[in-house]
This record gives C-alpha cells, sequence and structure tokens, in this order.
C-alpha cells in the first residue's frame, strides 16, 4: 500500500485537521515508561497554606533518575498571564537530570522562578511554568476542603487546574543541550523529556489542589476521586512561538510525517480483521464521539468545525454497522470511503482511529521519529544546475505558480518582535520591519531561486555546479539548502504559501500539537490555541496498575461507577 | 557565564543576520561558531571582530577568477563568512581542492566552517597562513605552529587544501555548555537584537493573545 502523496497530506488545510495517534509523543512516552518499569515518588513536600513552597517528584528507570521540581508560589491574580513575557506564575518547574544535592535545590530555587532570567547548569533538562486556571482551581480547593467533589460540568468545562505557559528544553537559557541526552533510550523521541516534564506537572497541580483543601478543610476535607481526579489534563497556551519550528526543521517533520503515514499504510494493508477487533473498534467510535461532545470552544470556526465532526462521526457509526469492515482490507476501504465523504477534520480522525486498535503492528515506528538533523545540514556543492532546475519543476509546481507579484500573495511577513521575542506575523504593507523577514517564506524563495539559476544557466553553457552559482548567489543559500534536503525527505515541506493573505497560522499550531498528544484544541484566535495534555491519562500513584495506553479517548459513561 | 553550544549557535545566527549577511549563511555562521566553541576555541570573539568591522567583502563575483584557484575581493578584505561556506561547498564539487584566499579577515573562522562540514573518514583539510596551519576533520582541528598568529584580527593569505586522513576515527565531543565572557555576549546580542522588529500599537492588537483575556 502506497503512502498518501506529499502534495495531499502537506497542506495546510489537512495539516490543521490532524488529530493526535497513538504514535504521538506523549503516548509513546507513557508506553516506554511503562515497559521499563519506572517509578515515580514524590519524595519532597514543603508548602504552606498560603501555597508557597517545594515539591519534588523523582522519576526512576533502568539507568537513569531524574527529579521534576516544583517551586510553588501565592501569585496575585492581577499578575496571573498567559503571556511568554509574564515574569512571574503560580508555580514554576525544572526537570533536574539525577537527584539534586541540598546545595542544587538552594541555587535552583534561587533560579527557576525566574526562568528566564535565571542561571542554569548542564544538570537542567527542561524549564517550565504555569498558572491556575481561575475559573476551575479555587473551585475544586474549595469544593474538596467541604468534603465535596467538584462539579462535573465545570470539571469539563476546563478540563485542568493549571496551564504551562511556556515548556523549555534544548539549551535554552544555558540548560543542556539536547545533543547531550539524545543518547539515552529515554529521549531518543521527540521532546520526550519536555513531555515527561508535563506528566509530572500534571501530578503536581492535582496534589497542591489537595494539599491546599486538606489545609483549609482539616478534618472534613476529601480527595479527589481517582476517576474524577483523571479528566484533568494539564492546559497549555500556544502562540505563533511554535509555528516556525516545523518550517526550520524540515527534515525532522519529514520523519514525524512519514512514520505517521507509513503506520497508516501497515493498517490499510490488513487483509482482513477478526470480529473481536471490529467490535473494539466500534467501541472505540463511540469513546471518541464522547471525547468530541466534550470538545469546546468559543471560536466560531473550530465551532463550525466540530459541529460538522459530529456529523461525520454519525456517518462513520453508520458505515460501522455495514458490511464494510468485514470485507478484504477493511481500513483501506474506510480511509477511502472518509476520503469520499468527510470533512478533513472527519478524515484525519479517522486516520487516528484506525491505528488504534493496531499497536502491536506500529507502535515500534514511534521511535523512529526523531533524526540527526546536522548529517543533512551540508549543501551539495557537486550538484549540477540543470539537475537542480529539473528538481524546482518537478517538486515545487505549487510555489512556481504563485503570482507573487499579487500583494495578497506577499500579504505577510514572519518577524521576532522586539518586545516579546517570540514570532509574530506582520502585515507587509501596513506595519513597519518587513526587511527583517525571517526565512518563512521558502515558496517565494524558492520562486527566487529557480528565477537566478536560469538565468545563470544561461550565462554558463557548460552546465556549472550548486558551488559555483552560490559564489554569484550567496543570498540563496538557505533555498538552495533546502531543496536539497526536500530530495531526500519528501514530507519535509508544506506545500502552501505561509506569506499570503489567506494563510491561517493556527494549522501550524495545530499540526506540531497533534503530533505532542495534544486535543481539545480551543483557539483563541488565528493565531495562538489553548489545549489539553495528559487528559484522562493515568496519574504516576496509579500508573503500574492501569493501562498506560487506554486513556486518550475518555471511558463510556456506562463504565463509570 | 555558561551558555549551551545551541544558545551560542542561535544568537551567532541572529548576530550574523542582524549584520546584513543572508539567512543561509547565518544558519552556517551559527553551527561554525558552535563548533569553535565545542572545540575550545572562542568563535563569539572572531565573529565579533568581524562583524565590526565595516570594510570586509564578499569574494568577487566573476566565476573565472574562482576556478583558477585564487580568491579575492575588489577591495581586498575578504569576509570569513562569505568565504568558509562556499570553501565546504568545493569541498564537494572538487576532486582535490587547492584555493588561496588573499586578505581573509578572522581565517580561524574558516576552520569552524570546516569542521563542521567535514564528515566521516578519508576526509580532511589543511588551512595556513602566516606561521601557523590547521588540519581539520570532522569535529576536530589539530594546530601546527605558532598559535599566535591563530587568533590576531589581521588578514591573512590563506591557503587551503584537501589532505588525506585515513584511519582517524572521527572525536567524540561531549561538552554542551561552556564559558563565554559577559562583554562578549552582550555584543553578540547586540547584533542579534538587530533581526528583531520594534513593537507598534498595530503589532501589539494582532500580536498573539492581544485583546483577550489571559485568566481562565
Amino acid at each position: 500500500m502506497a503512502l498518501r502523496p506529499p502534495h495531499d497530506v502537506m497542506r495546510l488545510e489537512r495539516m490543521g485537521s490532524f488529530h493526535q495517534t497513538r504514535l504521538s509523543f506523549m503516548r509513546a512516552l507513557l508506553r516506554f515508561l511503562k515497559k521499563g518499569n519506572w517509578q515515580v515518588e514524590r519524595t519532597c513536600w514543603d508548602i504552606d497554606i498560603q501555597g508557597v513552597g517545594i515539591a519534588i517528584y523523582r522519576v526512576s528507570g533502568p539507568e537513569h533518575i531524574y527529579s521534576l521540581l516544583c517551586f510553588a508560589n501565592d501569585l496575585p491574580d492581577e499578575k496571573r498571564s498567559d503571556r511568554v513575557i509574564a515574569d512571574e506564575w503560580d508555580a514554576s518547574f525544572v526537570l533536574f537530570d539525577g537527584v539534586p544535592a541540598k546545595a542544587d535545590i538552594t541555587r535552583l530555587k534561587r533560579n527557576v522562578p525566574k526562568q528566564e532570567a535565571g542561571h542554569y547548569t548542564q544538570k537542567e533538562l527542561v524549564l517550565s511554568r504555569a498558572n491556575r486556571s481561575v475559573r476551575l482551581f479555587e473551585h475544586v480547593v474549595d469544593s474538596l476542603s467541604s468534603g465535596r467533589q467538584p462539579d462535573l460540568k465545570k470539571m469539563d468545562a476546563v478540563g485542568y487546574l493549571m496551564r504551562t505557559t511556556a515548556v523549555y528544553g534544548n539549551g535554552k537559557f544555558g540548560i543542556s543541550d539536547r545533543e547531550r541526552i539524545d543518547c539515552r533510550p529515554e529521549f531518543r523521541g521527540p521532546f520526550r523529556a519536555e513531555l515527561l516534564s508535563v506528566w509530572l506537572i500534571r501530578a503536581f497541580t492535582v496534589d497542591i489542589a489537595e494539599h491546599l483543601a486538606n489545609l483549609r478543610g482539616g478534618s472534613r476535607a476529601v480527595k479527589l476521586d481517582t476517576e474524577i481526579r483523571r479528566r484533568l489534563g494539564i492546559g497549555n497556551a500556544t502562540g505563533l512561538g511554535m509555528a516556525p519550528f516545523l518550517v526550520l526543521h524540515p527534515a525532522l517533520i519529514h520523519a514525524w510525517m512519514q512514520v505517521r503515514e507509513t503506520a497508516l499504510a501497515r493498517v490499510r494493508n490488513i487483509e482482513r480483521s477478526s470480529s473481536e477487533i471490529i467490535r473494539g473498534f466500534s467501541i472505540l467510535l463511540s469513546r471518541a464521539m464522547l471525547g468530541v461532545e466534550s470538545w469546546t470552544t468559543a471560536d466560531p470556526r473550530q465551532q463550525k468545525r466540530i459541529e460538522k465532526l459530529k456529523h461525520d462521526l454519525i456517518q462513520l457509526a453508520a458505515y460501522v454497522k455495514t458490511p464494510g469492515l468485514n470485507m478484504p482490507y477493511p481500513w483501506d476501504s474506510l480511509v477511502d470511503w472518509s476520503a469520499q465523504n468527510l470533512t478533513l477534520e472527519g478524515q484525519e480522525l479517522v486516520v487516528s482511529l484506525v491505528m488504534e486498535p493496531h499497536g502491536e503492528l506500529i507502535d515500534e515506528l514511534a521511535e523512529g521519529m526523531s533524526i540527526d538533523e546536522s548529517r543533512y545540514f551540508k549543501i551539495d556543492g557537486a550538484q549540477k544546475i540543470s539537475g537542480a532546475l529539473e528538481f524546482i519543476q518537478e517538486t515545487y509546481p505549487w510555489a512556481l505558480n504563485i503570482d507573487y507579484s499579487d500583494p495578497m500573495s506577499i500579504a505577510r511577513f514572519w518577524y521576532v518582535s522586539e518586545e516579546k521575542l517570540e514570532p509574530r506575523l506582520g502585515d507587509r504593507f501596513d506595519e513597519p520591519g518587513a526587511e527583517k523577514e525571517h526565512p518563512l517564506a521558502y515558496a517565494r524563495d524558492i520562486d527566487r531561486l529557480y528565477r537566478d539559476l536560469m538565468i545563470f544557466q544561461k550565462e554558463h553553457s557548460d552546465d556549472p555546479v550548486m558551488a559555483e552559482f552560490l559564489l554569484a548567489y550567496p543570498m540563496h543559500r538557505h533555498a538552495v539548502r533546502r531543496i536539497q534536503l526536500v530530495g531526500h525527505f519528501p514530507y519535509a515541506e508544506i506545500q502552501d504559501n505561509l506569506i499570503s493573505q489567506s494563510m491561517l497560522p493556527i494549522d501550524l499550531l495545530r499540526c506540531k500539537l497533534s503530533f505532542f498528544g495534544a486535543n481539545k484544541f480551543d483557539p483563541k484566535s488565528d493565531r495562538w490555541v489553548r489545549i489539553n495534555m495528559y487528559q484522562h491519562a493515568p496519574f504516576p500513584d496509579e500508573f503500574s496498575h492501569m493501562d498506560e495506553d487506554d486513556w486518550i479517548y475518555p471511558p463510556l459513561r456506562s463504565s463509570w461507577r | 557565564m555558561f551558555r549551551s553550544l545551541n544558545e551560542i549557535e542561535h544568537t551567532a545566527r541572529k548576530a550574523a543576520r542582524g549584520r546584513g549577511l543572508p539567512w543561509g549563511i547565518a544558519d552556517e555562521t551559527g553551527k561554525a561558531v558552535r563548533c569553535l566553541h565545542q572545540l575550545k576555541w572562542d568563535g563569539i570573539v572572531q565573529l565579533i571582530q568581524v562583524l565590526d568591522r565595516q570594510d570586509v567583502e564578499s569574494v568577487s563575483l566573476r566565476l573565472p577568477e574562482y576556478r583558477c584557484g585564487i580568491w579575492k575581493s575588489k577591495s581586498g578584505k575578504l569576509n570569513p563568512l562569505l568565504a568558509g561556506p562556499s570553501l565546504c561547498d568545493f569541498m564537494d564539487s572538487r576532486v582535490s581542492l587547492r584555493v588561496e584566499i588573499e586578505n581573509v579577515v578572522c581565517p580561524l573562522l574558516l576552520a569552524g566552517f570546516l569542521a563542521n562540514a567535514i564528515s566521516g573518514y578519508g576526509n580532511a583539510v589543511r588551512l595556513s597562513w602566516s606561521n601557523v596551519s590547521l588540519e581539520i576533520f570532522f569535529n576536530q582541528i589539530e594546530i601546527h605552529g605558532n598559535q599566535e598568529d591563530l587568533d590576531s584580527g589581521l588578514e591573512h593569505h590563506v591557503v587551503c587544501e584537501q589532505i588525506a586522513c585515513m584511519d582517524r576515527p572521527p572525536a567524540s565531543v561531549q561538552a554542551s555548555q561552556v564559558w563565554v565572557d559577559d562583554a562578549s555576549w552582550v555584543r553578540l546580542e547586540n547584533y542579534a537584537k538587530l533581526t528583531h522588529v520594534e513593537a507598534t500599537d498595530a503589532s501589539r492588537n494582532t500580536g498573539a493573545g492581544a485583546g483577550l483575556l489571559d485568566n481562565d
């Protein structure tokens, strides 16, 4: 079974419809931890009635130990902000490589609450911070302190007690580079250290709410019911900072996409499925429907998409009742049917759902989602200009066919704001700064490269090589590197114009976050989104006796106590 | 203060771009400076020396001169941030590369580009100027001669030639953090800041999260 072609998959509209799959990073991480019998224990809890103090969670595996240090703060309401430039938070966190000595704890207590402004060493792997949900945190503490479980409607309307506002890894602000730890089995997958931190932070958010309820309510206080507790994930607010990543790491994005498409192709290639698998799929579909029912957003575009998705799922449920899945190549037929009958949201949810019963066939692929990008950085100076021109003609017709003299085609530019040091999208004709544009306009840049290659070829009859072209045209080096890389990695390029008036950055965010394993996408504009991570996942204290991978779709109500 | 290699790479990249170099060159400059620091050379100081100068240029743009093996700029001073990436390109395109580069400023930076680009066995380059020569392997640089000539800010006539290096295993590099002088870092960041766009009311109003309540 062939993989879906890049010109179909690598379109923003489709990428912006992706859902998590069982290959998503947080799910692969939990499977890995379970397989290696990793243990989590809370080794320190020293937090006062104001909610100020320190907690430490220790994670121990076969070869390494990591510690999440949590610094809790009593933050005035008016200082609570999702924005990346805030300078104080309800809690700040660091994932430490090993067991911190007293001196480490003292040093980190001084620095971690300052986040970007702190000083760090190679022993620090991930830096993060989080704010309480004003809507839910106090309600949960108040309810528990009075001996009641919180209101489920309120719980589901928010879905988390705290939101992380940034999770930094890979050398940011002086912490350890990923290269120092990526040879360790636990960190071979993408963003594993970051997502391990987030999983532990989720546990902390519940622990501190229960702790404060206990201090407030004394003997009346109760803990969260374990099944209600599992309805809490950890929130995250993500802005444009995430968008350039997909463009600036083309080899890595290819690895993610190719694995996802390979997994789908493997499933489509299954000739027959047992009635047990088909019955399981039907139950899974009902659970997915529950998940979509509880997916709320105030964003009109996403609201419409969710409504259509609900309709898609009704159609899908009807399809599942037909003999279709009992016929040869049932999953291939289903994917084909979805392409004809469902919205892109629906089609991509089908992709996620058909993978779900087939872990044995595809889970090992999740270990192949990293790549050493430095191996593909060097430009091949020996490439013939004629070969490069031919490649661009064949691979980039979508970019060459755009009319860049039309202001709508170049309406935007990507830049980094001096004020916030975060990526932003500007209006080229109304805002200053276009001369400081960041290199995300690759469609236009490859069109420019193509034109100059044509000129250079006409000037030199002996079919010169790329090294010679780049001496004369060094401004094209980034575009040349890109086309050469795409020659190796067909899923490396998003086949859309990222500076056009009609481009929706939210699609880039959704795609990346789906690979993380996030769900409940709640766009707050076309440029930032709130999400929920690890909702329904086991907590560390129940991890050893729970299925580590059967949590992404909510349990059916009939299975509730 | 200690800095991670990724921080060094990204800030050097932005600094090069801030000084007006193309993004592709800036990408390679970041990696070259990182590579020098990884090998215990102060790449940031070298980079700042080049970025500070107004009088360095690209190599002249006529192909026949390159093909004869002598690279020079029109005005005399040659920018290693432009010559370095091109040297790496020609490493692949010619079986036996020998290039003379006239009046190149801070030639140690050339070594950063080459050390980062050379990969695998049997591939190495020798750079020579004044009384010093550097044999450059993948993630390794061996120095011969007078080390004082290495990081002088003067222009040098540099000879670059490919040499054989069979049976040499790649060096294992462990460092993830290196010490960077605070004054140098500030100067590097000042160049990097030139890539940032000043905020306006309009940009604030269209920025992520603008106009919406952050608290929930």
